[in-house]
């Protein structure tokens, strides 16, 4: 029974989605088309985490960070107004620098904090987006002056809650189109991720995934056998900002909307819900977790509604349900951790 | 004779405790130079600096100068060390048990698949050629394993050579510092060991070698540096090795060797294992058979993985153990650990750092903590059981007592164990068995890297323990002669199976065949 303890709890999540699109009463096109869309605003950011597990600091809730520089070089692109195809390179060439820069601090902040990374890293992730708001909400009008005043509020200091970037949307529109279920969309994204996750599985079999391997075993082994055990750990934080930053780019161009105060909350929650569901646990994850977890963690996320409205004829009730099943997955993880470590 | 490693005047020390005074050492190439010393000589202290051990960067770092190869050097971590060309075989070893032992083998110096070569650390890793490389490796030292098994599957014997491989794996190596590599071996597996270190002396590696065991380091070295708290005492050539004037420096005092008078044996079974069957790593053996007799000290021994510690790890359910085992005429389940400690079974592990001890706890609550914690001693108030405070002035005298009984060299009780070296992180286990005093004790190389004069106190408290109190204990250990000297029966393992039990003919020819899982008859 022991080799199959990492399936348990795919296939309890699997269970629950059966029985959730058993009461939704909703067609498999539905499902099929609300997942495309899913998969390609979250796909990444079950990737981005699989590099702290791996170096043995647990969820790195942190990504928001990652999200927060996307939202940021989006918006100076947004800012400057460069035409779309131009900016999305430019958007992300940006973010990935911001997030080496971001990730650098992060590493350096979780080294001082061994052993209680996954906490240190949420509160980080709270005040990198306390910071993120002051600059954008009050600075932006005073101290920095736009380009473009229509980002600004009417007032003249702070940036808009909301910006359309409907362009960017249709950016991959008409390249290799695909219809999946009742939705019309790219191939492209797709193929972005699934390249992405291949890169991931790659860097996990190269020389530093070897190292994060050991690390994440035992750092003070790891130490005495002359790995850079700092140094290991803040890579695997800083491909981790990346990731996210890079995810948080695929998330905005394909809402077409830019949630400048809120887009890159919560997140980190439902990544990690995800991962879990597809039988991550906080010290071991690989892309097979992730791309599993993205499948049957947002399914049951789509249906639940539904089904809570057809079962109790109130749909609130499913909305709880949705963060009810996310915390729930985290914690339910968190349980089942500790019991394979005792064993 | 050019000079591969030359140290002048270091000093170490910890808060106010000199570990190591103004130690000059010098290291010519291809030599074979022993260190011994009594436990919390400095030996350790000495050869972390030359590691550039984190710990010793921590506290404070070091004095004194280190020329490798007539460079001067500051050696800041691990990872400088071996670039110099130092590798280190860890007392307790530094292996990745989650990894296969290929990996660990190849651990931060792993083969890249040459058309990822400038990916740089991204490069992939060649796992193929680890496999080989390793196999290579291990082959230098004599064993054939498959690479591809988790460390945490081996025994510790095999764990041993595993970290002795991916030292030797290193084509930079010049400096090979082994820190009492054989105390978990065997007399068979050390013979290897040796013939291969000394093969490895003659490419030109130098080798620094500390033990215990005097006549190993007699036969192996070229030199002997021996130091006594924390200075070199003395330091012989070849010719002028003495074992006894070796001891003599060591210790600063001669040593008796205990033995026990021996008893009859025609006594009740107080645990019996009846066919029982065993899983760990990736066997699993059946059939096994043991009856354990009330009052004795039975020796269980055997080759590196043959199974020596299969009772006393299944009965705790550290291995996976089931089938019929009795104690005192009533069924027990093999792994049910609240219930048998309670019944007066207790197992003092082999790999005491990560079984048997609380690292960053002081020294009086790890000799004391099972005893109030399970046996309500040790308490102010004994009615209010778990609530009641802890008698402190019982615990301190009494650790005192005990401290000062094993012969413990600490600053104070309230020392952390994680401070002291291995072998009186050992006293401290020993110590604790001793307050939690079971019906039945397993202990699991109960001398392994302790010093010679540490080990008779050790030894004698076990016989004291057994003729006074009437402890049956079950010593499950390689050292064959220590065995040989303290036990009443001595049992050979053979492929984990019970291969041949001896009562008294100790000396005999047949208990060395029978390691090797043959008998007289055969041969």
């Amino acid at each position: 029974m022991k080799r199959y303890n990492e399936y348990y709890v795919p296939i309890f999540f699997l269970i629950l989605s059966i029985l959730g699109i058993v009461a939704a009463r909703v067609g498999f096109n539905f499902i099929l088309a609300e997942l495309y869309a899913r998969f390609v605003r979250n796909g990444i950011f079950l990737l981005a985490l699989i590099f702290p597990i791996m170096a043995g600091m647990g969820i790195n809730f942190s990504i928001t960070i990652g999200a927060i520089a996307a939202q940021i070089s989006m918006l100076i692109v947004m800012d400057i107004g460069f035409v779309p195809s131009l900016g999305f390179i430019i958007a992300i060439l940006l973010s990935v620098t911001l997030s080496i820069i971001f990730g650098n601090i992060i590493g350096n902040l979780l080294n001082r904090a061994k052993g209680k990374e996954m906490i240190a890293s949420m509160v980080i992730g709270f005040l990198g987006t306390s910071l993120y708001q002051i600059v954008f909400m009050v600075a932006y009008g005073t101290v920095i002056k736009p380009f473009n005043k229509d980002i600004l509020l009417t007032r003249g200091i702070g940036v808009k809650s909301m910006l359309d970037i409907g362009e960017y949307k249709d950016l991959f529109s008409n390249l290799l189109p695909i219809r999946i279920g009742d939705a019309e969309g790219s191939l492209v994204p797709i193929i972005i991720i699934i390249i992405v996750g291949i890169i991931v599985h790659l860097i996990t079999k190269s020389k530093i995934g070897y190292r994060m391997n050991s690390v994440g075993e035992n750092m003070y082994l790891a130490e005495k056998v002359g790995i850079h055990v700092d140094n290991t750990r803040k890579i695997a934080i800083i491909m981790s900002t990346i990731l996210a930053s890079l995810a948080q780019i695929m998330f905005i161009q394909n809402l077409g909307i830019l949630n400048v105060y809120t887009g890159h909350l919560n997140l980190d929650i439902f990544a990690s819900a995800a991962l879990l569901a597809g039988g991550a646990t906080f010290k071991k994850a690989n892309i097979k977790n992730a791309f599993i977890g993205i499948f049957l963690f947002h399914t049951l996320f789509i249906v639940s509604p539904l089904a809570g409205q057809n079962i109790f004829k109130n749909p609130a009730l499913g909305e709880y349900f949705r963060s009810c099943i996310a915390y729930g997955t985290i914690v339910f993880a968190l349980m089942i951790n500790l019991k394979i470590k005792t064993e | 004779m050019e000079y591969v490693l030359k140290v002048k005047r270091l000093s170490k020390n910890f808060n106010e405790v000199k570990a190591l005074d103004r130690v000059d050492f010098d290291l010519k190439k291809g030599e074979i130079h022993g260190i011994i010393g009594a436990n919390g000589s400095g030996k350790s202290t000495f050869v972390n600096i030359l590691f550039g051990s984190k710990y010793i960067r921590d506290t404070g770092g070091y004095e004194g100068e280190i020329f490798i190869e007539n460079k001067k050097l500051d050696i800041k971590n691990t990872h400088h060390a071996m670039k110099y060309g130092i590798g280190m075989v860890h007392q307790e070893l530094a292996l990745l048990g989650e990894l296969d032992i290929s990996s660990n083998i190849k651990i931060n110096r792993e083969n890249i698949i040459d058309k990822t070569k400038l990916l740089g650390d991204f490069a992939l890793v060649d796992r193929e050629k680890n496999e080989t490389d390793a196999k290579k490796a291990l082959s230098k030292v004599g064993v054939d394993i498959n690479p591809r098994i988790k460390v945490k599957d081996i025994s510790t014997n095999l764990k041993q050579f595993v970290e002795i491989a991916r030292e030797i794996d290193n084509d930079k190596l010049k400096i090979l510092i082994l820190d009492e590599p054989t105390s978990s071996l065997n007399i068979e597996e050390t013979k290897i060991l040796l013939s291969n270190l000394k093969e490895l002396a003659n490419t030109g590696i130098s080798i620094i070698f500390i033990s215990h065991r005097l006549e190993e380091i007699v036969d192996i070295c070229h030199r002997v540096t021996i130091f006594r708290d924390g200075r070199v005492v003395s330091r012989y050539d070849k010719e002028d090795f003495d074992i006894n004037k070796m001891a003599m420096d060591m210790i600063g005092k001669e040593i008796v060797q205990v033995s026990k008078k021996r008893k009859n044996n025609d006594k009740e079974n107080i645990l019996s294992f009846k066919n029982v069957e065993v899983s760990y790593g990736y066997g699993h053996y059946k059939n096994i058979s043991l009856d354990i007799k009330k009052g004795e000290i039975l020796g269980i021994t055997g080759l590196a993985g043959h199974g020596q510690e299969i009772f006393g790890y299944g009965l705790m359910g550290l291995y996976d153990m089931k089938g019929e085992v009795i104690f005192k005429e009533e069924k027990i389940i093999p792994g049910d650990m609240e219930r048998i400690i309670q019944e007066g079974i207790y197992l003092l592990p082999d790999e005491r750092k990560e079984l048997g001890l609380f690292l960053n706890r002081s020294v009086w609550k790890n000799l004391v903590f099972e005893s109030y914690d399970g046996q309500n001693r040790f308490l102010k108030y004994p009615a209010l059981g778990k609530l009641s405070p802890l008698n402190h002035k019982a615990i301190r005298k009494y650790s005192n007592k005990m401290v000062e009984k094993l012969n413990i060299k600490v600053k104070d009780i309230d020392q952390k164990v994680m401070d002291l070296s291995g072998g009186n992180q050992q006293k401290v286990c020993i110590g604790r068995a001793i307050t939690i005093d079971p019906e039945v004790l397993f202990v699991g190389e109960p001398t392994r890297g302790i010093d010679l004069y540490s080990k008779e106190i050790i030894l004698d408290l076990l016989l004291e323990l057994n003729e006074e109190r009437n402890t049956t204990i079950i010593i499950f250990s390689g050292e064959i002669s220590e065995l040989k000297r303290v036990c009443d029966r001595i049992v050979v393992m053979y492929r984990n199976q019970v291969f041949k039990i001896f009562d008294d003919d100790f000396e005999s020819e047949e208990l060395s065949l029978a390691l090797s899982g043959r008998s007289l008859e055969r041969v």
